[in-house]
């Protein structure tokens, strides 16, 4: 049975902490997506997910305040797929990938085309940013986190926090800017 | 709402609408949590019995040197080795043994003379930056990541602050921000080796540290390099100047580098920087890479800065 996310079992402040099943059910979906704005491949999106309540679970009596579990947990999935993707990107230069045709799946609205072509522009674009700005603009515009619970997810300030969407979002339009 | 910001909302809803997810059974997750615990176990116990080896070489060590005195270390050393000027010229204030030449097999002498309490074995070279020495390793990481920057970047007024939570358990990440934490912080990385058997008495070591303005592609973290050692990657600094120092291990700031120059990166937007160092160390020598931008202000020396830990070819 997983054990109950708390570093002092009888203090009557943390009688409520959910416990890491609990967790697991609540934000497994939530933070797959979450990698997966940052991350292709949705396996390896589930795997650096598991590899967050594990990691969460190994290292509960260093988590001194329970409520900051999802925090802690977005923290991880966040330098997982960080490193997820150095490796990705050294193991690209070493091999480099060749461009491959995909035919259109069966059911896409070709209609929409142009918009979703934008989309994918908009989403590559992102991942083409530094990691901050990039995990920044990840939790504000999927999360809808406020700053301050961004900087605490980052473990920098509401100030960075600012100044890294403001420059992520500049980024990003200037980019685009040079696209159809 | 902004059009960018509008678009970057469809952008990423279109992707997370398609990812169709569900949480795994509760046993996968209890597996997993399992399979994780015996690695640690199994990780404690290769690094306590790698102590415990070196705390029976070092007592070894300690026996034979204390018979060697005993028996007149001068006459048993190897013949390779040079003499002291002193022992040459017969200085009246290096005292020789009277029995340097008996041959009297040492006696059997209280081992709490030679006991030395179970220390941390040194991390692999490639592996680690700062400090040199197990001994010289922190107790806490907040404390070791603020020498670190105090020492080897020269940041004054340092705020150090551990994040949330590291890559895992096992390590933790620290910013540390010079100038009363106005400056973008630098992330230093830290390790811990632990010399007791439960994971107690653990020692943090730094094992690189980065800025997200100074992106290193090459070299890679560990690599041996030779003479001159290429570097690229991207950059946004002050006058678009980065300034590239190698330095031994657990060297402070101020040492004398292995090799020095700057590349030049982007000044008011990211961009590449190239360029190459040489240095002059003996071949096998652990070092660490430091790509700095420096503070304009004058207050620290180093505004922030990406180490990467290398070896040298010679």
């Amino acid at each position: 049975m997983l054990s109950t996310v708390t570093s002092e079992p009888d203090d009557p402040a943390r009688a409520g902490d959910a416990d890491l099943a609990d967790l697991f059910r609540t934000h497994y979906v939530e933070l797959v997506r979450l990698a997966s704005i940052l991350v292709d491949d949705v396996g390896t999106c589930e795997e650096l997910v598991q590899d967050a309540f594990v990691a969460l679970e190994l290292g509960r009596r260093r988590l001194r305040d329970a409520d900051a579990a999802p925090a802690y947990l977005r923290s991880v999935v966040l330098n997982r797929a960080r490193s997820h993707l150095r490796r990705r990107d050294r193991s690209r230069r070493a091999n480099p990938l060749r461009p491959v045709w995909v035919q259109p799946a069966d059911g896409v609205d070709v209609d929409d085309l142009d918009g979703r072509d934008r989309r994918r522009a908009v989403l590559a674009a992102l991942r083409r940013l530094p990691d901050r700005q990039r995990e920044v603009l990840a939790l504000r515009y999927y999360l809808d986190l406020p700053e301050a619970e961004i900087a605490r997810t980052l473990g920098i300030s509401a100030g960075a926090v600012k100044t890294h969407a403001h420059r992520g979002l500049a980024a990003l339009a200037q980019e685009l800017e040079d696209q159809p | 709402m902004t059009t960018i910001e509008q678009e970057l909302r469809d952008a990423i809803s279109e992707r997370t609408d398609h990812v169709h997810a569900e949480a795994p059974p509760e046993a996968v997750l209890t597996a997993r949590v399992g399979a994780a615990r015996r690695r640690r176990t199994q990780r404690r116990a290769a690094a306590l019995s790698a102590a415990a080896a070196l705390v029976v070489a070092v007592a070894a060590v300690a026996l034979v040197e204390r018979g060697d005195d005993r028996d007149g270390v001068v006459a048993t050393q190897p013949s390779t080795e040079v003499p002291t000027t002193a022992e040459a010229e017969g200085d009246p204030g290096t005292e020789v043994p009277e029995t340097a030449t008996t041959t009297t097999a040492p006696t059997t002498e209280p081992t709490t003379d030679t006991t030395v309490p179970p220390g941390p074995v040194a991390p692999a070279a490639g592996t680690y930056v700062w400090p040199a020495s197990p001994s010289d390793f922190g107790t806490d990481p907040v404390e070791t990541a603020r020498r670190f920057a105090t020492t080897v970047l020269g940041m004054v007024d340092v705020v150090a602050t551990e994040r949330a939570a590291g890559p895992d358990v096992d390590h933790a990440l620290v910013d540390v921000s010079p100038n009363g934490g106005t400056a973008h912080p630098t992330v230093v990385r830290l390790d811990h080796i632990s010399a007791g058997p439960d994971g107690s008495g653990r020692a943090w070591y730094v094992t690189s540290a980065e800025t997200d303005q100074i992106e290193v592609t090459t070299p890679d973290t560990g690599t041996t390099v030779r003479s001159p050692i290429t570097l690229a990657g991207t950059s946004l600094a002050f006058e678009a100047q980065v300034n590239v120092v190698v330095l031994p291990v657990g060297a402070s700031g101020t040492t004398t580098p292995y090799g020095q120059t700057f590349v030049m990166g982007g000044g008011t937007e990211r961009a590449p920087f190239s360029g190459t160092v040489a240095y002059s160390a003996p071949a096998g020598t652990p070092a660490m890479l430091i790509l700095s931008e420096g503070d304009a202000s004058g207050r620290s020396r180093i505004l922030r800065a990406t180490v990467i830990p290398i070896v040298l070819a010679g």
